[in-house]
């Protein structure tokens, strides 16, 4: 049966790694063996996972943010223990299989890799770019692969489907002059995960923490403010990028409402499907039509939308 | 799939002709676009679309879903894109795969439910019609429409009048006598019955004592009342001579041959394909294997020969 011309695959897949990572509140990284997906996918997008394969309580899988590829045959997913869905997951050992549907979503858009073909699109001739990352506590889930995708961005990773092995890593057609900046904040310090690695991504790391056991003692938005100036300079293209708790995400909103940049925010919701099908996720976005808005799914359309879609 | 091995799933509904007795269940499918990235339909009997009304509805406000144990409560609201825009956007992609397109479809009173089945009939690629009774009779006072026997009757006869198509009438659990229910609609004109609905269910927040779904109910699927659908399935089978099919938490091939057993010459399957997208044909390879193991060649070898006693 051919499969090739699919751009999302459903099938039993076995799990490398499923650990909790030290120095942290039930937090864990999870390594699934998926080709396909790790292959193929974009930062934003997720999976849904069943963990529990023979049994009907929970009886839904649990979408999970793709956190990062580790190799052309694995990518990772972070999770932290809240309910049914990540408890069964963590009870999960290496060598156990799980049902994974994937990728899913429409992921981040870096406004670089939007043309087909291997040619090189450039996001601006003139300017500088600076992408912003903001993420609160495990919100960084959706985030952390951006740093990768920008750089490796001169490869075609939109037109994902059926196509693997390609080596990422291998293309460096990135402007040096680019910028990627984390902002990451959370309530304390080990919330902040991979919080001693993870510079090596970015051209600049802030942490916040509300208790002050790392980093800035306060909210991350406060050390955003302090560097604004750079960011509205009119020679630089700023883009904003976010995932965390709805209060930050809602100032963050505000923020670059009134300051008149992009912002691109990857809401949460409660998934039954994930697909797009059950209608049971949906977010009011702006119509000019239809008593000015429209309801838009939160797993298909989104997870990841312009701050300024949103109603 | 291969056929080498001699075992016939094709089935007659009436007029309605399927390669395979295994479908999606309305509502739980779009309008086929999603389904079309992820998995084949080579082996679907058919494809069911999303019920459509005259007008688009927005649905409800959220929360429209809370997961229960082995079960899953919606609120969706009918949400759909309307009978002109299913139309334009919709019915083209679904005519594409040369597999039965049944079209559900409600209405907010009878003559919406007739002006709909006429135009609907008059498309190219519309097999057949699902009328979706469950829904409340906004004129008569909100009452769902399949609960009173005489409404049912006139509803059921006046889309007949009004259409030429093979007419599924999908019949809501929550009534007294299904099989009184059944019996009406077959004497109306209904060609087919599908069964069941969703249940009504709710589920209430402890710690906000409020119900967790913005409506405060819902319907309730998923492997939860599926030896409810069974019975009910069965009951119907009993009652009527017209072909049943049956859907209620149907998520693993043996719940199928169950449904078979009971009287159902077709199944349908939802909120499991949700989890797994690929379950029909998955049910389907089970159904060929039971057939096979067992001896029979055929489907309709094993449709309603459960029985009581030793």
């Amino acid at each position: 049966m051919p499969m090739d011309d699919k751009k999302i695959r459903s099938k039993i897949s076995e799990i490398t790694v499923n650990q909790k990572i030290k120095d942290t509140q039930g937090t864990y990284l999870l390594r699934i063996k998926d080709p396909f997906i790790a292959s193929n996918f974009k930062p934003g997008q997720f999976v849904m996972i069943k963990s529990n394969l023979n049994d009907f309580d929970p009886l839904l899988s649990r979408p999970y943010s793709i956190f990062n590829r580790f190799n052309e045959n694995e990518f990772e997913v972070l999770y932290r223990l809240s309910g049914k869905g990540t408890k069964s997951l963590g009870s999960l050992e290496k060598g156990d299989a799980v049902l994974v549907t994937g990728p899913l979503g429409n992921g981040f858009d870096t406004g670089i890799a939007k043309k087909s073909g291997f040619e090189k699109v450039k996001l601006s001739e003139e300017k500088q770019k600076i992408h912003v990352i903001v993420a609160g506590g495990i919100g960084i889930a959706s985030l952390y692969f951006l740093p990768q995708y920008i750089f490796s961005s001169g490869k075609d990773i939109q037109d994902r489907a059926g196509i693997q092995n390609r080596n990422m890593d291998q293309v460096k057609d990135y402007d040096p002059g680019n910028k990627i900046i984390l902002y990451y904040g959370s309530r304390t310090e080990t919330e902040l995960y991979f919080r001693y690695s993870i510079h090596a991504n970015f051209d600049e790391v802030y942490f916040s923490t509300d208790d002050g056991t790392f980093g800035h003692r306060g909210n991350i938005l406060e050390l955003v403010d302090k560097n604004i100036g750079e960011y509205l300079r009119k020679d630089i293209d700023a883009r904003f990028y976010s995932c965390g708790p709805k209060p930050m995400i809602a100032e963050l909103m505000r923020k670059t409402g009134a300051w008149g940049l992009s912002l691109q925010v990857s809401l949460e919701e409660v998934f039954a499907c994930g697909l797009g099908v059950c209608l049971g996720c949906v977010v009011k976005c702006k119509n000019s039509e239809n008593n000015g808005y429209v309801y838009k799914r939160v797993c298909k359309d989104g997870p990841v939308f312009y701050s300024d879609e949103l109603y | 799939m291969s056929n080498n091995t001699g075992i016939s799933l094709s089935v007659k509904l009436g007029k309605l002709h399927l390669n395979y007795p295994v479908m999606p269940a309305s509502g739980t499918f779009g309008y086929g676009e999603e389904f079309s990235d992820i998995t084949d339909f080579t082996v679907f009997g058919a494809l069911v679309t999303k019920g459509i009304s005259l007008e688009p509805s927005n649905g409800n406000e959220m929360p429209r879903i809370c997961e229960t144990p082995c079960g899953l409560i919606n609120s969706i609201g009918l949400e759909n894109v309307g009978f002109k825009r299913f139309k334009k956007e919709k019915l083209p992609f679904l005519k594409k795969f040369n597999i039965p397109v049944i079209v559900n479809f409600f209405g907010k009173s009878i003559e919406e439910y007739r002006i709909l089945a006429s135009e609907l009939s008059g498309l190219d690629g519309v097999s057949a019609l699902e009328a979706n009774i469950s829904c409340p009779n906004v004129k008569e006072g909100g009452r769902a429409f399949g609960a009173d026997p005489e409404i049912v009757y006139d509803l059921v006869s006046s889309v007949k009048e009004s259409s030429k198509l093979p007419l599924i009438v999908k019949l809501s659990p929550l009534v007294t006598d299904i099989s009184l229910i059944a019996e009406v609609a077959e004497k109306a004109g209904a060609d087919i019955l599908s069964l069941i609905n969703t249940f009504p269910a709710t589920h209430i927040d402890i710690s906000t004592r409020k119900f967790t779904l913005n409506r405060g109910y819902g319907g309730l699927s998923g492997p939860a009342i599926k030896p409810v659908a069974l019975k009910l399935v069965n009951d119907v089978h009993n009652a009527v001579r017209i072909p049943v099919i049956g859907m209620g938490g149907i998520s693993l091939w043996q719940d199928a041959v169950e449904f078979f057993l009971a009287g159902a010459s077709a199944i349908a399957v939802g909120t499991a394909a949700f989890i797994n997208p690929n379950i029909i044909t998955e049910i389907i390879a089970g159904l060929k294997g039971y057939l096979l193991n067992n001896g029979f060649k055929s489907i309709y070898e094993i449709i309603g020969i459960a029985s009581a006693g030793k």
